[in-house]
């Protein structure tokens, strides 16, 4: 039987010569179509959806945020395109060798010293030690008080290798356990100099918005959903990763004046923005039990402004206000050390049927203005009758 | 020649394609947890000729399209030519022919359909179809009396436009020749820094950069760059990226023509407008229980109201449209939903149906003859025993 | 034996205990009424007592509760418990944790209990708010990326939350609209109409009724005589309600399928046979083993089909639909299969295979069941909420799983005969056992040729493409392709019955990757088998089976051997120059 393989073998071989199809050189003749004259003479940019300002006019085309980044640009900058990295892009005054721009990461980056050894080291500088970094300036960036660097060398970019010297770099540093901000200007040093003035005040502006809502997702929509129509899958991942509260369902508050309802989020019942910054909640939380107790929530909180804890007598001595029908009890912490200039006001109310919590963040000044509103409400929270 | 025949219509030679069928079968299966449908089926099921990796072992092997070319010829020199025929065979032969016609029902289908899908909004309507993953150049060019008249350059002209050189497209029609590079089967247009160089052409401070193919095939976006040469040698040149919204605008001698990149189109011999879409879960659950589309189909002044939904498609002029899936991803209760219709063009589309009803018929009757004949034996046995 | 006996007294120890509970805090036709009080979850109507039976596995990996005093609870006097006396439910260890680590995580005490134990709602109390933290941050990476312990976190957090949403309230679905199914399909909970109530929303009078009912249901908790009353009245009135939109008429069956058992009766029978079997072989001549084995196997057989049936009435679709049915189906087929194979044969080796597919194959079923932990007659997503695709393609696939498998234990049969030297000098044996083989095999064939088409027939009507190389798709053609291989080999003489053994044998691990592995990959259009936790078991049969294959061939080689040596010298010469001719 294996007298005829080598015919066989050829057979084989010759059917494999078959490559693949290249169509010819020549176009073949127009058709004509029944399509609408195309949108004429649109630069790269508009093409391609990478301009922010392009108008939105049909409900197919590329979905906002429902929440999305916003600054004041200050004269002379322009706008680059977003990258994966680069939430917002700058070109300082025109100039292709200085960029500005703002990364965010969920998570502390690394922490503060090794970030800012980081910038030093593609400056061509050496490291600082943990006491000069606490002892650089602070600045304004996003609603919050952040480390500001300026580092002049040679500049080497993030690939490293030869450095360009007469370079500056201007920096902003926000770093938390939960998340981190960084917003770094880099070029020649004479026009960043000139520049820093611009640099700060357009970190300060920077902001999250509210954007019109845009309802549906883009144009293309490029991966049709597997056979349960997408809907299943994806709402079954939804729904799996989101453990929503126990229901809020059965109380009722009333919100002070000026403060706007903020978006849905998991975990909360509710969340309002307070004060002109989006970057200040207040929400409230209901869970069932007594979830740990007063006193494990209360000192979980004061680790995360950096304050120290309570014993129990001091727990047992804060003020009461009427709460839920009972009462609750009301406290304020102030933030030290890494979180100074920060203030939390909670209202807790925990019974063994539900603990409700309720809490708000944000700059000292604002919270002291806001305790009499915060109060109001921590008070009208009630069951539905 | 007769030991040609044989080998051709051998018992041992179906047993070997068969087994090397499973093989690629098994293999093209793991493969797909990392490379996606697509690629897989390309590499292993539709070609004739490949090399899987072992490892750090590569190792060729047949396609499955020569496999079952060379498995049709077995079957009928084999099969049905040498097979002896008599009552005892028929269910056999029967059984081949099936498997025949089911051979000849994937041939049809490789070599001469077309798929793709119709997505359309709440009132939107279409007379063409897209394809999921083939793209097209097209050249746009609108006629004087506002009619709009377009060359293409189909697939198999643009895919082969790969890297620095390209290729070159020529048309009598055109005042320009047109070069197609750097073909990138998934890519993102990127703004140039300042920090980096890049190999590939850079046009209005953006370049394609290629990104990793993705699984799901039909979420790879295609790009190429494009140079028109006009006759008098001025040239314009850019970017066509898949998903981009409006053409690249050129000129030639007065005449203004758009160029750009899309999935390709196939025209449908009517026109569908989607009247709405109903999308049914079950009570209280986020499962969805039914979804069906109302469209209205028009055709040469005729129109139609017709219902698709999930296992019931519209069969009309040779194309079958069906319910295949609706989005966006995470639609709120107010969000305007779109439906998607996939729509294929078969000729061979009820083949396997044939087929199947021929080969169980056949494997049945063998079956049952062979029951019957054993038992029978075993009777007679039992009873020359007692 | 000690199986048998162990879930004889199991089941007898529970009717004691549940005897004893009974006097606990509800009466027993509290416990009755409720448990046949329909409601609607998971797109279907159910008897609340299913639901309390998953929503109990579900947390607490069991279906019954023991308390820390030795009392027994039933799945519906707990819930009862939970919706009703919730301050005593939550003392109650009910919550799983596999592993004490997430205690750790968490905050939580345990000393001097098991690695692996139960604790109470109170127990866990101290820790729920950072669990819940974790919960969120772990359940953002995909699941097959997390840890063991960032799954126990996260599954944890879950069950606590729905406990939570449970627990002290009146959250299920047990009120039924006042109109037809086709004016509304969705049933309310007492919550909801008290919410809708309260925010000025005007209800049906009937449902402001009901509302007071569940209301008044509520203030009596602590009274189990007037609560049976109140809970009388209620179950009177939902019944009309639901009868009136004709989606009570299950109810009862479903309850009554449940309270039979049949699965664990059938289990036990197939034990009992496997045990009667083993003797029958034993004592070769008692025809009244003979008898008595295949008598029990076709009980045990005739049991579980009588399940499948119940199933499908009670869900009105044919026999198979998720991967649950499938392992049931696969069995009772399997079983009948073999019985009818040993009625044609009579050796005794078609009974013992049926009795192995029979044991093993309700285990399965048993464990799939505990680890799925969600209702076995679950709603459908679309595209397979057709019943007649439903009961061609998918019952014809399940048929030719089964054929295979039965023939894969046929085949092990014959290796591992070979390799222990049984029945050496019968070859009848053998001869018979390849005959079996080979029969199941051409059985198996048409079913898993016609059905894999059918499978392309349904893709093509439903996606416009009729073999998309799918996973799932790819598995059945390996099965199909595997069997006719074996079948064109052995028309052209190229493999005997060792060689069919051999093929065989290896056919059940194509099978078991088809019916299993295909789920484990995620690919494709059918990943939709969430079988975590399986893949060590799959893994265990590969190596099973192929370890069988190896012995099965050493087994061979020495029988080989053993008949070269016996030939005589005198006819070694002519013998020897015919082999070098050919």
């Amino acid at each position: 039987m294996f007298r005829s393989s080598p015919l066989l073998l050829s057979l084989f071989a010759g059917l494999c010569a078959c490559g693949p199809k290249t169509g010819p050189d020549v176009i073949a003749p127009p058709r004509e179509t029944r399509e609408q004259a195309p949108a004429w003479d649109q630069s790269a940019m508009e093409r391609f959806g990478l301009n922010r300002s392009a108008p939105e006019s049909s409900p197919k085309t590329q979905a906002q945020p429902a929440q999305r980044l916003a600054w004041d640009l200050p004269s002379g900058w322009t706008e680059r395109p977003q990258t994966q990295m680069r939430l917002a892009n700058f070109l300082v005054q025109g100039n292709t060798d200085a960029e500005c721009f703002l990364t965010l990461l969920g998570g502390d980056g690394g922490g503060m010293l090794a970030n800012i050894n980081r910038w030093r080291s593609q400056m061509g500088l050496s490291p600082m030690e943990a006491a000069e970094v606490d002892a650089l300036p602070k600045a304004r960036f996003m609603s919050d008080m952040a480390v500001l660097i300026d580092f002049e060398g040679s500049y080497s970019g993030m690939g490293g290798g030869e450095g360009r010297p007469g370079w500056r770099m201007l920096g902003l540093l926000l770093v938390e356990p939960q998340g981190s901000a960084f917003f770094k200007a880099t070029g020649p040093s004479a026009l960043l100099a000139t520049e820093r003035e611009n640099f700060l005040k357009l970190a300060a502006s920077l902001r999250i918005e509210d954007a019109p809502a845009a309802n549906s997702e883009s144009s293309a929509p490029a991966a049709p959903a597997s056979e349960a129509g997408g809907g299943a899958a994806d709402k079954g991942k939804e729904m799996a990763g989101t453990i929503p509260t126990a229901s809020a369902e059965a109380l009722q508050w009333q919100p002070p004046a000026g403060w706007r309802e903020g978006p849905k989020k998991s975990m909360r019942a509710v969340t309002y923005l307070v004060g002109p910054e989006p970057s200040v909640e207040c929400y409230i939380t209901v869970l069932p039990g007594e979830s740990g107790g007063m006193r494990a929530n209360i000192n979980r909180w004061r680790d995360q402004l950096d304050a120290s804890e309570l014993s129990q007598a001091e727990v047992d001595a804060l003020t009461r206000i009427p709460m839920l029908g009972s009462t609750g009890r009301l406290l304020e912490i102030d933030g030290t050390g890494a979180s100074a200039g920060k203030k939390m006001l909670a209202a807790l109310s925990v019974s063994s049927q539900r603990s409700v919590f309720v809490r708000l963040t944000g700059p000292k000044e604002l919270l002291e203005s806001e305790r009499e509103h915060f109060r109001a409400f921590a008070a009208s929270i009630q069951e539905r009758k | 020649m007769k030991r040609i025949f044989d080998a051709l219509s051998s018992l041992w030679l179906s047993a070997l394609l068969l087994s090397l069928l499973a093989l690629l079968t098994w293999l093209g299966t793991l493969e797909q947890v990392d490379h996606g449908l697509y690629e897989v089926q390309k590499k292993y099921f539709e070609s004739f000729f490949l090399f899987h990796d072992f490892g750090p072992i590569s190792i060729p092997l047949p396609g499955a399209n020569l496999v079952m070319w060379i498995l049709l010829v077995n079957i009928v020199l084999g099969g049905i030519v040498r097979l002896r025929k008599s009552k005892a065979t028929i269910g056999v032969l029967t059984t081949h022919i099936g498997i025949i016609m089911l051979l000849v029902a994937g041939f049809v289908k490789n070599y001469f359909s077309t798929d793709g899908h119709v997505t359309l909004f709440e009132g939107e309507s279409a007379s063409h179809y897209q394809s999921y993953y083939r793209w097209e150049v097209a050249i746009a060019e609108e006629k004087p009396d506002g009619t709009v008249v377009e060359h293409l350059l189909h697939h198999d002209q643009v895919a082969s436009s790969a890297g620095a050189e390209g290729r070159v497209f020529r048309s009598p029609a055109l005042p320009f020749e047109l070069r197609l590079s750097h073909f990138l089967k998934n890519c993102r247009p990127m703004p140039k820094g300042p920090m980096f160089e890049v190999k590939v052409p850079v046009s209005e401070g953006l370049f394609l950069s290629s990104v990793p193919l993705e699984t799901e095939a039909e979420a790879n976006i295609a790009g190429v760059c494009v140079t028109a040469t006009g006759r008098d040698g001025t040239q314009a040149s850019g970017l066509l990226w898949g998903v981009e919204r409006a053409p690249l605008t050129v000129r030639f001698e007065g005449r203004r023509f758009g160029l750009t990149l899309r999935h390709e189109r196939y025209p449908m011999p009517f026109e569908i407008q989607l009247l709405d879409f109903i999308k049914e879960e079950h009570p209280r659950m986020a499962m969805a229980k039914a979804f069906e589309s109302d469209v209205k189909v028009r055709e040469e002044g005729t129109e139609r109201t017709v219902k698709i939904e999930m296992n019931a498609p519209l069969r009309d002029r040779g194309l079958v449209l069906y319910q295949a899936s609706w989005g966006p991803q995470n639609a709120g209760p107010d969000t305007p939903l779109f439906s998607t219709l996939s729509v294929v063009s078969n000729p061979a589309d009820q083949y396997p149906l044939y087929a199947c009803i021929v080969i169980a018929a056949g494997m049945l009757l063998h079956f049952l003859m062979k029951l019957a004949h054993y038992l029978r034996s075993q009777q007679s046995k039992r009873e020359a025993v007692s | 034996m000690s199986t048998l006996i162990r879930i004889t007294l199991t089941w007898i120890l529970g009717a004691l205990l549940a005897a004893g509970a009974a006097a606990q805090n509800w009466t027993p036709r509290t416990v009755e009424l409720f448990e046949s009080l329909p409601v609607q979850d998971g797109g279907r109507i159910k008897p609340t007592s299913t639901l309390a039976n998953f929503l109990l596995l579900r947390l607490s990996g069991k279906t019954s509760l023991k308390l820390e005093d030795g009392t027994g609870l039933s799945h519906t006097q707990w819930l009862l418990d939970v919706m009703f006396q919730p301050e005593k439910a939550a003392a109650y260890p009910v919550f799983l944790v596999p592993d004490s680590d997430v205690l750790d995580a968490i905050g939580v005490g345990h000393e001097g209990r098991k690695k692996r134990d139960r604790y109470s709602l109170n127990e866990l109390k101290p820790g729920v708010m950072k669990l819940f933290e974790l919960g969120q941050e772990y359940s953002r990476r995909e699941p097959k990326l997390r840890s063991s312990l960032e799954q126990n976190v996260v599954t944890l957090a879950e069950n606590i939350n729905e406990y939570g949403s449970i627990t002290g309230r009146m959250q299920l679905a047990s009120v039924p609209p006042d109109v037809s199914i086709e004016q509304d399909e969705a049933w309310h909970s007492p919550e909801e109409l008290f919410s809708r109530q309260r925010a000025g929303e005007s209800i049906p009078a009937a449902h402001a009724a009901m509302l007071e009912d569940y209301l008044e249901l509520a203030k009596r908790r602590d009274k189990p005589a007037e609560f049976e009353q109140q809970l009388e009245k209620i179950h009177g009135a939902t019944l009309q309600l639901a009868e009136a939109r004709g989606e009570y008429a299950k109810v009862p069956l479903e309850i009554r399928y449940y309270d039979l058992g049949l699965i664990q009766w059938s289990l036990s029978a197939f034990l009992f046979s496997f045990v009667l079997v083993a003797f029958a072989w034993l004592f070769s001549r008692s025809r009244a083993l003979y008898a008595g084995s295949i008598s029990v196997a076709a009980i045990a057989t005739v049991l579980l089909s009588i399940a499948i049936v119940l199933r499908c009435i009670i869900r009105g679709r044919p026999p198979v639909s998720t991967l649950y049915e499938t392992v049931i189906f696969i069995t009772a087929v399997g079983c009948i299969v073999g019985l009818v194979t040993e009625w044609i044969q009579r050796n005794r080796l078609a009974l013992s295979a049926t009795a192995i597919l029979g044991v093993v194959g309700v285990f399965i079923a048993n464990g799939y069941e505990t680890l799925d932990k969600r209702d076995t007659m679950p709603s459908l997503v679309a595209v397979l909420d057709t019943n007649f695709w439903l009961a061609t393609h998918v019952t014809a696939i399940t048929i030719g799983y089964a054929a295979g498998l039965f023939a894969a234990i046929l085949a092990s049969i014959f290796l591992l005969s070979r390799l222990f030297q049984i029945a050496r000098q019968d070859k009848s044996y053998y001869t018979s056992l390849t005959r079996m083989t080979y029969g199941v095999l051409c059985f198996g064939v048409i079913f898993s040729t016609v059905g894999t088409i059918l499978g392309g027939i349904w893709a093509n009507d439903s996606w416009g493409r009729f073999w998309g190389w799918d996973p799932k798709e790819n598995g059945a053609l390996l099965i199909v392709l595997s069997q006719l291989v074996i079948l064109h080999l052995r028309m052209g003489g190229y493999i005997r019955d060792f060689g069919i053994a051999m093929l065989a044998a290896f056919g059940g691990m194509i099978v078991a990757f088809s019916w299993w592995g295909v789920n484990l990959l995620g690919v494709g259009l059918h990943s939709y088998g969430f079988t975590s936790g399986i893949s060590s078991a799959l893994h265990t049969y590969y190596i099973v089976q192929a370890g069988i294959m190896v012995l099965g061939a050493v087994g061979q080689l020495i029988e080989l051997n053993r008949q070269q040596a016996a030939v005589p010298a005198t006819v070694s010469f002519a013998s020897d120059s015919q082999r070098s001719a050919s």
